[in-house]
């Protein structure tokens, strides 16, 4: 059997070239998709995770507490930083006690304090009328505030009015120079969030400073107490940019050693009071400057009385109080939808609202900002804050980069980058924007004051938890049952308490336009990127990417099948007769079809040996973790085709009679053409229609992938929705891009192979047809046309299959076709048209080539020394391949 | 081995295009295994559509073939390849050699998948020489001349002894040289191996020097003559 298979390919060596290029084309294609299906998954869910962590699963927030911009699945960075409690301790006792939580770390952003700071004081004896102009410097990184105060202050030798009270004027060094300040507190639970980031590990060897422990039990708070002791970790940075200048300037104005500060003023007054006195020049006689860090400095220092920088005892204090004032809550940033300029880049745009705030804490009366000023009832006790260690947030167990894992804003700033100006004129390369530190700004700094949950309570009740980040037992990466696992907690959650969950793990940063109105608090009006929470969006590329991935791979394989079926029918026409002869010397028609199948193990066996080689090499050379089942995978897929493929050909074998040795050329229905043949177009339309039964597979085999490449294409569009929009997208799409395209490259080679193998095949029937043709006189361009017109009506009718059924599934996938899109589906119909008149150029140029005379020969060749060398050719291949295969095994294995 | 084969109201017709056409038309013919018989006729008289229901090649419309009493034209079609391979040798007007296999080989190919109780490489050359070709026998078919073809096709049809040889226009593309020499070995295998021979032919001459003429009109037998003895 094996010597009878191996004389019928010897001897038809331009078919066996083609079997073979199918066979290499075949193991290529499906060493390249299944040997990337195993980088492609792999490093889906790797890079998703590599390039993006979440170091919680779910975040349990306050119901009510949705924006806008959740209508979009985004959430913008800072967005628990400006939730103000609503969670009780019920809620997060009853959620940490659910199966499967495996943490719950609650966070309360609490809200601003505010206490004094008290600066040096200048050094100034000569009496004289001084001008004190106090400057209060902000900068975001691209524009500055000045918040600036002016005074006016007299030195002499007076002692003094007690009782003395003026707006703009006061006796030099009568009243502490003070600068009001806020930092952020907030409070966690000591053990869930050392489990969490590692806060007990980021613990700074400062002084006696420590992590919470158990001696840091809150106590209920005395009876008419006036504060409540708060144990503080403080963090050793600033992460605002700020500067304070004092100074001091002499006036032309001369003070008398005896006048009394009220006849001063009353002078003063007299000469046209703040306003004359703000025009006079002055003479600069001592400067104070203090920058951010020396602010910050001087209440770390003074708050834990050691020195931040040296860790050596602070004895001195800067602060005028110990006790401080809760006095803002946190509030939330309101967004409004804003049509994005460049929707390609930012699909998602938004305006920021702004707010007017009745100012009660300065003297700017009404002012513009972001966050709405909720204020803490007064009559709270104030918060004695007792440090007890430094942190230091770079230390923690968090990436420092926001793009990379799901921003933990208790520990570091939120980033935004201004992108254009209000007119739109762009920032190339994008300024980077700090946040300010106001309560009222858009951008927060991180809390610096950290507390535990139960302090807190004692002063502010029971409903203070902003957010919980829950980690899940059992989830490990981003897979579908992790997925599923997470959405059933989460709804769990829902149900029980009544609280809303997000899902993170499967989130993704995507970079979001906010448009910044002018404000009082903000220094920079414009376009802001910021790197916002896509929710979902990693485990939606996961799964588009994984099914896309997957259907592109059987198709590929059902096209694969096809070009199987469609070269085994082919070559059962041909042969037809030859295995009705063989049935009529005898063979039983088992025979026939073992013939088959036997052909089709051995082309199957050598595109798995081939698949076999290649995904070896590709695993021991690029070092791709080595996947047995993938790799036995690769090679089994390639048997299964040819065997899948041979099942149609055995079952129209097992119906050959041998009474058609006694008929004459392939059986018809009808001898008739469609057209009265007239010429070259008539006669080739004729022939098409006349053998529709092979052009159907040859049609078939070239609609399938070309209408795959379209719904490659729809995916890859459906994909860009999410992916390219999306930071960890881009990555994925890299990937994933590729593969689609090679997949449906891989599927149109084939196709092109069956529409070469089907028209060579006619042209070698018609051999005698063509020599008649040529003959009576055919020139050699009509003879080309005649074969070149058979593969344009085979892409023809393809283009118009694939169009259909193009459609049809986009329609099945619920696709609205846009214009464009409609323009994508028939340019892909373009494709099966091209590569049916590339199938045909081959088979054309045989045509043209044969004589009148060869054409009455047949075109076997037995030439001895080929044969000998086709044999060797073939023995040498073969040992070859096992060779190198077992050697493949040998160092995988070994 | 069958020495008899009968057809009783053997009638083949086909379908095609909406319209019937019958082929062989109740036919009650004996056929002798001692007998070389002729059927001739002129073209669609039915000769051929005949000789293939005889070999088994086709099925009847209506009516039956009796192998030594046995019909087994409704057998399997498994059971119908072994009895050709067993009792029928078939040559074709048209040689119908396998175009990718050489002489040798395509003398072999009954024999593929068959285990027999002889050496069949041996056997093959055996009747390669017996029809003059033993120094063709690596040749392809298309390097032989149509006469060495036929005979090629002959060697093949008797490797395995069968009890009937089936012969279809078997000189119809042969100059008359070459027709003589392959009727003088249908003969020679009739008389050597008592080889029952169904010759159809539309050469009258050729038919006249069979022992039993058959001559068919219309698919019906509208003569049935006693020859000459060989």
């Amino acid at each position: 059997m094996i010597h009878f298979i191996w004389k019928n390919w010897k001897r038809k060596k331009e078919r066996l070239f083609l079997l073979l290029l199918g066979v290499v084309v075949i193991a290529a294609g499906l060493s390249y998709l299944v040997g990337l299906s195993d980088r492609n998954q792999l490093t889906i869910t790797e890079e998703l995770q590599q390039s993006w962590q979440s170091s919680y699963h779910i975040v349990v927030r306050p119901a009510g507490t949705r924006g806008e911009t959740e209508h979009d699945d985004l959430l913008d960075t800072n967005f628990l930083s400006g939730i103000s409690g609503g969670i009780s301790t019920a809620q997060y006792e009853q959620i940490k006690a659910m199966t499967d939580i495996e943490m719950a770390a609650p966070i309360a952003f609490i809200g601003h304090v505010y206490f004094f700071l008290e600066f040096d004081k200048p050094n100034i004896t000569e009496p004289g009328l001084y001008r004190f102009t106090s400057e209060h410097i902000t900068g975001d990184g691209i524009n500055q505030l000045t918040d600036r105060h002016t005074s006016y202050q007299s030195v002499n030798d007076h002692p003094g009015d007690s009782n003395f009270m003026a707006d703009y004027y006061h006796p030099l060094n009568e009243t502490p120079n003070l600068i009001m300040q806020s930092q952020l507190l907030a409070a966690i639970d000591p053990v869930e969030e050392a489990a969490l980031v590692g806060l007990d590990q980021a613990i700074l060897d400062i002084g006696n400073g420590r992590y919470f422990s158990d001696q840091d039990q809150a106590t209920p708070i005395a009876e008419n107490s006036y504060s409540y002791r708060l144990p503080i970790l403080l963090s050793n940075r600033s992460y605002t940019d700020s500067e304070l200048v004092y100074t001091y300037e002499k006036l032309e104005v001369e003070i008398d050693d005896n006048e009394s500060p009220s006849q001063i003023y009353q002078r003063l007054e007299s000469l046209g009071g703040q306003t004359y006195l703000d025009h006079l020049d002055g003479e600069p006689v001592e400067q104070f400057r203090y920058d951010d860090y020396q602010l910050f400095s001087y209440f770390a220092n003074s708050l834990s009385r050691y020195d931040l920088e040296t860790g050596e005892a602070y004895p001195a204090s800067a602060l005028l109080q110990d006790d401080f004032q809760l006095f803002m809550k946190v509030a939330p940033l309101a967004y409004e939808q804003k049509e994005s300029p460049f929707p390609e880049q930012w699909p998602n745009a938004y305006r920021l609202k702004t707010v007017t705030i009745d100012s009660t804490i300065n003297d700017q009366g009404r002012f513009t900002g972001y966050r709405n000023e909720e204020r803490f009832d007064q009559s709270l006790p104030f918060i004695n804050p007792e440090w007890i260690g430094f942190y230091d947030p770079s230390d923690l167990d968090i990436a420092q980069d926001p793009t990379t894992e799901l921003p933990m804003e208790t520990y570091r700033p939120i980033r935004a980058e201004l992108v254009f100006n209000p007119v739109l004129q762009p920032f190339n390369p994008p300024i980077p924007l700090e946040p300010i530190g106001e309560g009222y700004s858009f951008l927060t700094s991180p809390p610096s004051m950290l507390t535990t949950l139960d302090h807190a309570e004692q002063i502010l009740g029971d409903q203070i938890i902003s957010a919980i980040r829950i980690k899940v037992e059992g989830v490990e990466g981003l897979t579908e049952q992790s997925q599923a696992k997470l959405e059933q907690i989460a709804e769990q959650i829902e149900q029980q308490t009544g609280l809303i969950t997000d899902i993170m793990l499967g989130s993704s940063p995507q970079q979001t336009l906010v448009y910044l109105p002018q404000s009082d608090t903000d220094a920079t009006e414009g376009w802001f990127q910021q790197p916002w929470i896509k929710l979902g969006a990693a485990m939606t590329i996961f799964r588009e990417a994984t099914l896309s991935y997957t259907t592109i791979l059987l198709m590929t394989i059902a096209v694969a099948v096809l070009y199987v079926w469609a070269t085994g029918l082919i070559n059962l026409q041909a042969r037809k007769k030859e295995f009705a002869i063989l049935l009529a010397v005898g063979w039983r028609p088992r025979q026939v079809g073992k013939l088959l199948l036997t052909e089709s193990v051995w082309l199957g066996g050598l595109t798995a040996l081939i698949s076999w080689l290649i995904l070896g090499c590709v695993y021991w050379s690029e070092g791709v973790r080595f996947s047995l089942i993938r790799f036995v995978l690769a090679g089994i897929i390639g048997w299964i085709i040819y065997l899948l493929g041979s099942i149609l050909p055995i079952m129209i074998a097992s119906k050959i009679s041998p009474i058609q040795t006694m008929q004459h050329g392939e059986i018809m229905t009808s001898s008739k053409g469609v057209l009265p043949t007239i010429g070259v177009i008539t006669m080739a339309l004729n022939h098409f229609f006349r053998k529709w039964r092979r052009y159907v597979l040859s049609v078939v085999t070239i609609a399938l992938p070309s209408s795959l490449l379209t719904i490659f294409l729809y995916i890859t569009l459906r994909l860009q929705g999410v992916m390219y929009t999306t930071s960890l997208g881009q990555y994925i799409a890299i990937d994933v891009g590729p593969v689609h395209y090679t997949a449906a490259i891989v599927a149109l080679v084939i196709a092109l192979l069956t529409t070469v193998e089907m028209i060579w095949q006619n042209v070698s029937e018609r051999q005698s047809e063509l020599a008649i043709l040529k003959g009576v006189g055919w020139r050699t361009n009509q003879v080309r046309l005649l074969i070149w017109l058979e593969g344009f009506f085979t892409g023809l009718f393809a283009s118009v299959i694939s169009v259909v059924i193009s459609f049809c599934i986009s329609s099945w996938l619920e696709q609205a076709w846009t214009s464009d899109r409609i323009v994508h589906l028939f340019w892909t119909g373009f494709i099966p048209l091209v590569v049916g008149l590339i199938g045909s150029v081959i088979p054309a140029e045989r045509a043209v080539r044969l004589t009148p005379v060869h054409g009455i020969y047949s075109g076997y060749s037995s030439r001895a020394t080929l044969e000998k060398w086709l044999k060797w050719f073939a023995i040498i291949g073969i040992f070859a391949l096992i060779i190198t295969f077992v050697c493949m095994l040998f160092l995988l294995f070994l | 081995m069958v020495s008899k084969i009968e057809c009783v109201d053997l009638t083949k017709s086909y379908q095609g295009d909406g319209v019937e056409t019958t082929a062989v038309h109740k036919l009650n013919l004996c056929f002798k295994r001692n007998e070389f018989t002729s059927v001739i006729g002129r073209s669609g008289s039915g000769k051929s559509t005949l000789l293939s229901l005889l070999g088994t090649l086709d099925r009847p419309t209506k009516g039956k073939i009796l192998y030594d009493g046995e019909e087994i034209g409704a057998k399997s079609h498994r059971r119908l390849a072994d009895f050709r391979f067993e009792q029928v040798g078939f040559v074709f007007q048209q040689f119908h050699l396998l175009p990718t296999l050489n002489v040798l080989e395509n003398v072999l190919t009954p024999l593929f998948g068959r285990k027999v109780s002889y050496h069949k490489h041996m056997r093959a050359k055996e009747v390669l020489d017996y029809v003059d070709l033993q120094d063709k026998t690596t040749a392809l078919p298309s390097q032989l001349s149509g006469g060495q073809q036929q005979r090629v096709a002959i060697a093949r049809a008797i490797i395995h002894k069968p009890s009937w040889l089936l012969v279809d226009e078997p000189t119809g593309n042969l100059d008359s040289i070459a027709s003589e020499r392959i009727f003088n070995l249908l003969k020679q295998l009739h008389q050597d191996d008592g080889c029952g021979v169904i010759f159809v032919t539309h050469e009258s001459n050729l038919a006249a020097r069979t022992e039993r003429i058959i001559t068919m009109q219309d698919g019906c037998v509208i003569k049935d003559q006693v020859g000459v003895p060989l």
